[in-house]
């Protein structure tokens, strides 16, 4: 199994599959919106009318931000210069790396909720899409199979979530602790600072790991049309070790695709300057053409890995017509 | 200050173990010294003290009047225990007119004894405590013992041994567990104009740094370190506080002359000019420094300093030899370090009075030392980053910050227990301005993963304002009154209260006067307070001389008062001027009774009756510019006394209103709203509210595709 030719695949099979693109970002954007619409009301409540109005539009300004953060609560915390430029991407990878996706506003906690039940439902029809390309498909049958799997995913995410509990706060945070009363004495921040990077990479690493194994487990559960969630994770685990050399040179191409893509934001993404719609609304272009492109890499991750893992099947999976299940047998009629 | 709380027993106090051959002073002679030569070269020492005299010669002189405390120490420190053991020789002069029956001293690293200090009680209640006593291991904790002390023979005094009678005080708080106040009643007082030599041997374990005193490592910061005179007061009462949270120090200028016994090979810098070394025997030297005039005595030692000396030239200025120590994996940023050193030098000594002590050390501390960002005579400690973008600020800010304390504490000696706001606040107001002159604007720096990766946003740009750190002030602009002695402020406050309040206000200041007047008035204060303790009313005094105002009220509001500022435009409207009824008009008696009648009548002389109503929602009250643009470009300027809670201006203009805004040029930085000082007729909102919405839009969908690279 060459990791080369699966990252190929993958790629051509997302770019081959655009609607789940739209799918993904637009479900996004969808569930965000709401949210940036009161971000906009709080911030034009807050300066409307007065001469700010001028500097906002220009670029920043530092005093009216001191105000408003002074006299903020709930959402409007969320707000600051941290929305800046690539700030805000490193700001929620901080997050993760952290262990502290949660500790945010409720009403953004809630949309990352209804994220988390809306990629359950969305990810089964994409999966069964990317291990059955060839089959006809149709939207009802992708949200048919959505609705398959949902609990699955859910029970599946449950599993993830303690996971990813027990690297992040269980060994991230101690670690970090064990840092901090290691180099007690340390004089040299250099030296702090190695350690600091050594034990991020190494909750990375876990952390990459894990999700690794969780995406072949939900792989499993949709191309062997599995039922039970702890079947599909060691059979995850066993699909890992057996064929960890495709598996490891598929996750390092797909990463460095990644990383490619976060630098290239990184070096272009816009600032605060931006004084005309035609600016405001190409900025945000550019911001959304990151955002798109991080879809991209997902699906690409996740379609490169269907067809690894497909491919590893004593033979392909029947090519079996995805038709609408009769009613009364239909597991996902109350979707 | 006169009266003891809860006076105890110092404790058992033992033999003092001398491990050093120092022998004391010279009976007699005006200065504490050393009866026994150093043996190293004389003809160095005497180079060496010939430099200094030279040096200080040049400066400007301190006057006799105001040496009043002078110390001749030798401590030797054992890294390994974490340990001083010193001995010292205090003169003292009483320049009062009434008789002292006691000593005061401090003793701050009672501070650190245990939890039970006022200290440690004090910083307990701030919202983020600084103290590093949170986990504290074994060997942090801090002592200050005084094991002998005995006032020597010499003029109308006999030789006394004290020791069984020193007592704690906690006058500020009755605190019976804190010990960082140590009273000695004499045999016999102190007359006026006497001078009485105490001579006493104490031990000090070393904490692990607070308040910017310690040890990391083979780092060691050794401040406020050893019994230390407080200050007899004209009204024959000693102003000695115990060390609290929110506060520094307070002492009288004399001389030191110290010798530091540390490990061969150690770098030391310290307050003053190195005058030899002697190397012993066990692997130990000892450094010698001395300095005049000064009110503290500070060093450092480590074997992992680098040092680089420069000299600071500039016309009109005494020069400056610059000593640096800086840690090696700061060696990118040593020129960094000397040009913002140099800045301050050139602009506080242009603006408000030469640096008189020829030498200066930059310490650049250990990585989280704790001792960053600290003033003493001579020496100050800056403090950097490994990663720290130029133009953020760091080390710059604090770098000039600290070098202008050289002026501002160890030049003009306030009472830092009582009132930090005249150095913190002057020193606060002038580092923001020395930092615009020099560097400009700075750009806000954003750290991520635990702190360690900047990333800078050149875009956004921090000016005076920012500088001054006024969102600090924001928080506390009612709650605490600056004239409160600080030692009083809660610990959470006190820094924006000090530091901030004084800033903005002398920014204020700035702005009305004019940096010409306001620079007289500090430079006039600087003059009349070198060596001395000036107290709040000597700067007010100051202000109103120089500046020909009575800038009473003002000084009432924001120093005597926590009052508010708050001006703001409540509502603006711009109607055209429709006459109806009665009119004579190209000589005729015209009824216009319908609003088509008016505007036939007026088409060719459009006007617009432009009404802006001012609001004063706080209780501060300062006069305020007005300003009326109109969309013709007129601008109508006028002024308003503030006084009454709102005031109505009814123009009629051919134009209508552009804008509306008080205080336009943002004179009064104290404003805590300056988003209200403005008021468009046609708000134009939607365009920045929609752009900075889509990049928070930007944050939050990265957010949640955050969550789901989890799924």
């Amino acid at each position: 199994m060459d990791a080369r030719t699966h990252f190929l695949a993958g790629l051509r099979l997302v770019l081959r599959t655009p609607s789940l693109l739209a799918w993904v970002y637009f479900t996004t954007l969808v569930v965000a919106f709401p949210l940036a619409l009161a971000m906009k009301h709080l911030l034009q409540g807050s300066f409307e009318g007065s001469l700010v109005e001028d500097n906002l539009r220009r670029g920043f300004d530092l005093s009216w931000y001191e105000e408003f953060a002074a006299g903020s609560s709930g959402l409007g915390k969320t707000f600051g210069p941290r929305v800046v430029g690539i700030l805000p991407v490193l700001s929620n990878l901080e997050r993760l790396l952290d262990g502290k996706l949660h500790q945010v506003d409720p009403a953004v906690a809630g949309a990352g909720i209804v994220m988390v039940l809306a990629w359950s439902l969305l990810l089964g029809g994409i999966l069964g899409r990317f291990a059955h390309e060839e089959e006809p498909h149709s939207r009802s049958g992708f949200l048919a199979r959505g609705g398959l799997f949902f609990w699955r995913f859910l029970r599946l995410s449950a599993i993830s979530g303690l996971l990813y509990w027990g690297i992040f706060r269980g060994i991230g945070q101690p670690l970090h602790g064990w840092i901090e009363t290691a180099t007690r004495d340390a004089t040299v921040e250099r030296t702090v600072i190695i350690y600091t990077v050594l034990a991020y990479a190494l909750v990375g690493l876990l952390f990459l790991a894990t999700q690794l194994v969780l995406d072949y487990a939900r792989i499993s559960l949709v191309v062997e049309e599995r039922r039970s969630v702890l079947l599909a994770l060691f059979r995850a685990m066993g699909f890992v070790k057996d064929h960890h050399r495709a598996v490891l040179g598929l996750t390092l191409l797909l990463a460095a695709a990644a990383l490619l893509w976060f630098l290239a934001y990184a070096w272009l993404a816009p600032g605060p300057n931006q004084s005309t719609w035609t600016a405001v609304l190409l900025a945000f272009s550019l911001g959304q053409a990151y955002l798109l492109g991080r879809w991209m890499l997902k699906l690409w991750f996740l379609a490169s890995q269907t067809r690894l893992f497909a491919s590893s099947l004593p033979q392909a999976p029947p090519a079996e017509e995805w038709e609408e299940p009769p009613m009364e047998n239909n597991p996902t009629a109350t979707y | 200050m006169k009266n003891m709380n809860n006076p105890r027993p110092a404790g058992s106090l033992g033999s003092v173990r001398v491990r050093l051959d120092w022998e004391g002073s010279r009976a007699g002679s005006s200065d504490p010294g050393f009866r026994r030569t150093v043996p190293i070269s004389r003809l160095a020492v005497w180079l060496a003290l010939a430099a200094l005299t030279l040096s200080s010669a040049q400066a400007r002189q301190a006057p006799p009047e105001t040496r009043t405390s002078s110390y001749a120490i030798q401590v030797e420190l054992l890294p390994e225990e974490r340990l001083l053991e010193g001995n010292q020789v205090v003169e003292w002069r009483n320049a009062t007119g009434k008789p002292a029956g006691e000593l005061w001293f401090h003793l701050y690293w009672n501070a650190w004894l245990n939890n039970r200090s006022t200290w440690l009680r004090e910083d307990s209640l701030r919202s983020r405590p600084r103290s590093s006593l949170r986990n504290p291991g074994p060997g942090d904790w801090s002592y200050s013992r005084v094991e002998s002390l005995k006032v020597e023979a010499g003029g109308p005094f006999q030789e006394s041994d004290r020791t069984s009678a020193m007592v704690f005080a906690s006058p500020d708080d009755g605190n019976p567990d804190d010990r960082t106040v140590l009273v000695v009643p004499l045999e016999r007082p102190v007359q006026p104009g006497e001078t009485i030599r105490v001579s006493i041997g104490w031990k000090a374990k070393i904490p692990r740094t607070f308040a910017r005193t310690g040890f990391r490592g083979n780092f060691f910061f050794i401040a406020h370190w050893f019994p230390k005179l407080g200050v007899f007061q004209a009204d024959g009462s000693w102003n000695c506080h115990q060390f609290h949270a929110a506060t520094e120090f307070f002492s009288d200028y004399g001389n030191y002359d110290v010798r530091m016994t540390v490990p061969t090979d150690w770098k030391v810098g310290a307050t003053g000019v190195e005058l030899g070394v002697t190397e012993n025997a066990g692997g130990t030297s000892t450094h010698r420094y001395r300095q005049e005039d000064v009110h503290d005595f500070v060093w450092t030692t480590s074997p992992d300093y680098r040092e680089v000396r420069r000299r600071f030239d500039h016309p009109g200025l005494d020069p400056v030899d610059i000593r640096l120590l800086y840690q090696p994996e700061h060696q990118g940023q040593v020129d960094r370090h000397f040009r913002a050193t140099e800045e301050a030098l050139k602009y506080y000594g242009l603006w408000f009075g030469e640096y008189p002590y020829g030498h200066l050390t930059v310490v650049d501390p250990a990585w989280r030392s704790g001792a960053r960002g600290m003033e003493y005579p001579t020496l100050y400690t800056c403090g950097t980053r490994y990663f720290s973008p130029f133009g953020g600020g760091a080390p710059e800010g604090v770098t000039i910050h600290e070098a202008g304390h050289q002026f501002w504490y160890a030049l003009v000696g306030n009472n830092e227990f009582e009132h930090a706001w005249l150095d913190e606040g002057i020193n606060t107001f002038a580092t923001a301005r020395v930092f615009e002159a020099a560097y400009g604007k700075r750009a806000p720096v954003y750290r991520f993963f635990r702190g360690f990766f900047p990333v800078m946003i050149p875009e956004i740009q921090a000016g005076r304002i920012q500088n001054s750190r006024r969102h600090r002030f924001l928080a506390v602009a009612r709650g605490e009154i600056q004239a409160t002695p600080t030692y009083l402020y809660h610990p959470s406050t006190a820094g924006a209260t000090s530091y901030t309040k004084t800033a903005l206000w002398l920014l204020a200041l700035e702005r009305r006067l004019g940096w010409d007047v306001l620079k007289r008035i500090l430079s006039t204060f600087f003059e009349n307070s070198l060596y001395r303790h000036p107290g709040p009313g000597d700067f007010f005094q100051v202000a109103n001389r120089v500046s020909g105002q009575d800038l009473g009220p003002f000084f009432e509001q924001v120093f005597h008062r926590d009052k508010v500022f708050d001006y703001s435009v409540e509502s603006v409207s711009s109607v055209k001027v429709e006459t109806r009824g009665y009119v004579d008009k190209d000589g005729q008696f015209l009824l216009l009774a319908e609003a088509s009648d008016a505007q036939d009548s007026e088409k060719t002389s459009a006007l617009y009756e432009t009404t802006v109503l001012l609001r004063r929602l706080g209780d501060g009250i300062l006069p305020q510019d007005v300003l009326l643009r109109f969309e013709d470009g007129e601008k109508f300027r006028t002024r308003w006394d503030g006084k009454n809670p709102w005031k109505l201006y009814r123009l009629v203009k051919p134009s209508k209103l552009d804008y509306a805004a008080v205080d336009p040029d943002l004179t009064n930085p104290l404003d805590v709203d300056f988003t209200n000082n403005s008021r468009r007729l046609e708000p134009q909102a939607n365009l920045p509210a929609t752009k900075w919405a889509l990049k928070w839009l930007i944050w939050l969908q990265d957010y949640l595709q955050t969550v789901v690279s989890l799924l």
